[in-house]
C-alpha cells in the first residue's frame, strides 16, 4: 500500500503527463503537420521534458511577479 | 620569435611588443592567416574568413601605431566574432544555410567598439545552430573540432570561438552563452571565458536566441585578455533594451590584487548532480588552492540550484520559439532536425508555464542574492564531463547513463537564470589528455572579483601555458551529426 506522499506523487505524474492524444490535438491547433513522420519523434521528445515546463508549479509562488523587463523611456 | 609562437602570445603580450613597435600589426595577421590556413581544413573553426579585410586593417593599423596613434591595448590584435555578431558588410548566417546570403547593413554594438579599439577580425566564427546547442555540431557548416582531439566535440554554442582561440587560429574571440555556450567550449578547450552580468555588454545587432538570458562575452587564453576585452566592450548601450546604465570600471586594475579573506561558497548542490570523478578531483583541488591564496571556502546550500535547470530551459525554449516562429513554420525542413525538434517543443510551452517561470525566476534570484550576503564567490564544475567524440548522444558517469546535452548545461545555467557573472578556466587534464574546467561566479556587477579571483587561480597554476598538438593529430574533421 502506498503512503501519502507517494500517491501524491503519482497524481502530480498523472497531471503532469502529456498523452498522446492531447499531444496530436494540441499538434494540430498549432498547425503541426499530422502527417509529418517527425511529429513521432516530437511527441517522444516533449513528453519527456513536459514535466520540466511545470516545475514552478510546486513552489510556493504567492506575492512573487514575474521578473519580466519594462524599461520606459527617459523622455 | 616564429609564426607560431606568434600564434600563442597572448593579446596583453602581443599589444606590448605592437606598442613598442617590436612586431608589426602586418606580421601579426599574416602568421594567423597561415595558421588558420593550416589547421582550418582539420578545425573548421571559421563560416567566413576575411583575409583581404584583416590585411587591410592591420597595413592601416601599422600606419596608425607608427604614427604614434595607439588606439587600445587590442589595436593590432587579430580576433574573431561568433556568427551571430553583426558586421555591416560581412555575411551573418547563425550557422544556418537559410541566412548564407544575409549581409547585414549595420554592425553590433560589440562589432563597433572592437573596432574602434583597433581590434582586427579575422573572420565570423562557425556555431551550433541559432546557438541552440552544446556540442558545436552543425550539420550545414560542418562540426566543429576540439584541437586538443580533433575526434571530439569543441562544445558549443561558441565552438569556433573556442577552437580557434585554443588552437592560435586568433588570438582572442567572443562568443555568447545564453545556456553555457562560452564557458562550455572554453571549459572543453582549455580557455578562459567570462559570462558577464547580463546587461553589462550590449546584445544589440546580435541574432536572438532568448532576450532574457542571451550573454554576450569574451574567450581567450588568460584571464588578462578576458578583461582587456571588457575594458572595451562594456557599458550602456541605448540600443540594448536590457543594457544597464553603470559605471565601468577598469577590468584590468585589481587583477593583480591578492585573494585574501575573499569568501568562496561551495554550494554541496553542484557536487549533487553527475559528476565525472576526474573532474570532480580538478575541481576539488582549484578550490582547495584558492583556499592556499587565502580565500575562506564555505560549505554552503543553494535551495533553488536543482530547480533552476528546468526553469532555465522552459524560458529559454519558450523564447527561442516566440524568435524563431517564422523560420520554423517556412523553413522547418531546412533546420538542423535537432534544433527544429527544440524550437517545435517550445509551442508546448504555455503562457502560463512561462509566466510560471519567470516568478520562480524571480525568486531563484532572490535566494542568489542571498546567497551573495554570506559569500563573494561561488566555486564549482563548468562541465561535468571533459569533451566526448562527435556523435555521442549518452555518456556512462559511475552506473549511469546520462545524456550529453543536459549533462554539458547542468552547471552553466543556474548563471543564465539569476543573470550573475560567471568565468571558466582551465583547472586540470584528463588522463587522455582533455581540458577541465572550474567556475567561478560573482554577484551582479562584480566582474571584478570574478575576475581577481580567476586571475590568482591562474597565476598559481600552469594549466593555462599547456597548448593542443598544434599540429592536425587526425583527419576526424566530419559532417555528421547523429
Amino acid at each position: 500500500m502506498k503512503n501519502s506522499d507517494q500517491s501524491e506523487e503519482v497524481e502530480m505524474e498523472k497531471t503532469i503527463r502529456l498523452d498522446k492524444e492531447t499531444f496530436l490535438s494540441m499538434a494540430k491547433l498549432l498547425n503541426l503537420d499530422e502527417k509529418d513522420s517527425h511529429l513521432e519523434e516530437l511527441y517522444t521528445y516533449v513528453e519527456k521534458l513536459f514535466p520540466s515546463f511545470k516545475v514552478a508549479e510546486g513552489m510556493d509562488l504567492a506575492e512573487i511577479e514575474p521578473m519580466l523587463t519594462l524599461v520606459l523611456p527617459k523622455e | 620569435m616564429d609564426s607560431k609562437d606568434l600564434c600563442y602570445l597572448s593579446a596583453g603580450e602581443l599589444s606590448q611588443l605592437i606598442r613598442r613597435k617590436e612586431v608589426s600589426p602586418v606580421e601579426v595577421v599574416k602568421a594567423h592567416l597561415a595558421r588558420i590556413e593550416f589547421l582550418e581544413p582539420t578545425l573548421n573553426s571559421f563560416i567566413t574568413l576575411l583575409p583581404e579585410q584583416a590585411m587591410e586593417e592591420a597595413r592601416i593599423a601599422e600606419h596608425e601605431i607608427l604614427s604614434d596613434q595607439y588606439r587600445s591595448p587590442l589595436h593590432g590584435i587579430p580576433i574573431g566574432l561568433k556568427d551571430l555578431f553583426y558586421v555591416k558588410g560581412v555575411p551573418n548566417t547563425s550557422g544556418s544555410r537559410i541566412f548564407d546570403h544575409f549581409i547585414p547593413n549595420y554592425s553590433s554594438t560589440l562589432a563597433l567598439k572592437l573596432r574602434e579599439a583597433g581590434a582586427l577580425l579575422l573572420g565570423k566564427l562557425n556555431l551550433h545552430q541559432f546557438a541552440y546547442g552544446p556540442t558545436g555540431e552543425n550539420p550545414d557548416y560542418g562540426n566543429m573540432h576540439n584541437p586538443w582531439d580533433t575526434k571530439r566535440i569543441s562544445g558549443g554554442s561558441s565552438g569556433g570561438s573556442a577552437s580557434a582561440t585554443a588552437s592560435g587560429q586568433c588570438t582572442l574571440a567572443m562568443g555568447t552563452d545564453t545556456g553555457g555556450s562560452i564557458r562550455i567550449p572554453s571549459a572543453l578547450c582549455g580557455l578562459a571565458g567570462l559570462k558577464p552580468t547580463y546587461g553589462r555588454l550590449s546584445r544589440f545587432g546580435m541574432t536572438v536566441l532568448s532576450w532574457s538570458q542571451d550573454h554576450p562575452g569574451p574567450m581567450a587564453r588568460t584571464v588578462e585578455d578576458c578583461a582587456l576585452v571588457m575594458n572595451v566592450v562594456a557599458g550602456y548601450d541605448p540600443h540594448d533594451p536590457s543594457s544597464a546604465d553603470r559605471s565601468v570600471p577598469d577590468f584590468t586594475q585589481s587583477l593583480t590584487e591578492n585573494i585574501k579573506g575573499l569568501r568562496v561558497g561551495v554550494p554541496k548542490e553542484l557536487f549533487e548532480d553527475p559528476l565525472d570523478s576526474e573532474v570532480e578531483h580538478f575541481v576539488r583541488n582549484a578550490i582547495e588552492m584558492l583556499g592556499q591564496l587565502g580565500a575562506t571556502i564555505h560549505e554552503i546550500s543553494w535551495p533553488m540550484y536543482h530547480e533552476s535547470k528546468a526553469i532555465s530551459s522552459t524560458i529559454l525554449m519558450a523564447e527561442a520559439t516566440a524568435y524563431h516562429s517564422q523560420l520554423m513554420r517556412h523553413h522547418g525542413s531546412r533546420l538542423d532536425p535537432k534544433v527544429r525538434l527544440r524550437l517545435e517543443a517550445g509551442l508546448f510551452i504555455s503562457a502560463v508555464d512561462y509566466l510560471q517561470g519567470q516568478r520562480a525566476r524571480r525568486l531563484y534570484y532572490q535566494q542568489s542574492c542571498n546567497l551573495f550576503k554570506r559569500v563573494d564567490l561561488l566555486a564549482g564544475p563548468t562541465v561535468p564531463i571533459t569533451a566526448c567524440k562527435i556523435g555521442t548522444e549518452e555518456v556512462r558517469i559511475g552506473n549511469r547513463l546520462l545524456g550529453v546535452i543536459p549533462l554539458l548545461t547542468q552547471h552553466t545555467r543556474p548563471y543564465n537564470l539569476n543573470g550573475f557573472p560567471a568565468i571558466t578556466v582551465p583547472c586540470g587534464f584528463s588522463k587522455n589528455g582533455l581540458p577541465v574546467g572550474f567556475q567561478l561566479a560573482g554577484k551582479p556587477f562584480d566582474e571584478e572579483t570574478v575576475l581577481r579571483a580567476a586571475f590568482a587561480y591562474e597565476q598559481a597554476t600552469e594549466w593555462h601555458q599547456r597548448r593542443p598538438p598544434t599540429e592536425p593529430l587526425s583527419s576526424g574533421r566530419s559532417n555528421s551529426c547523429s
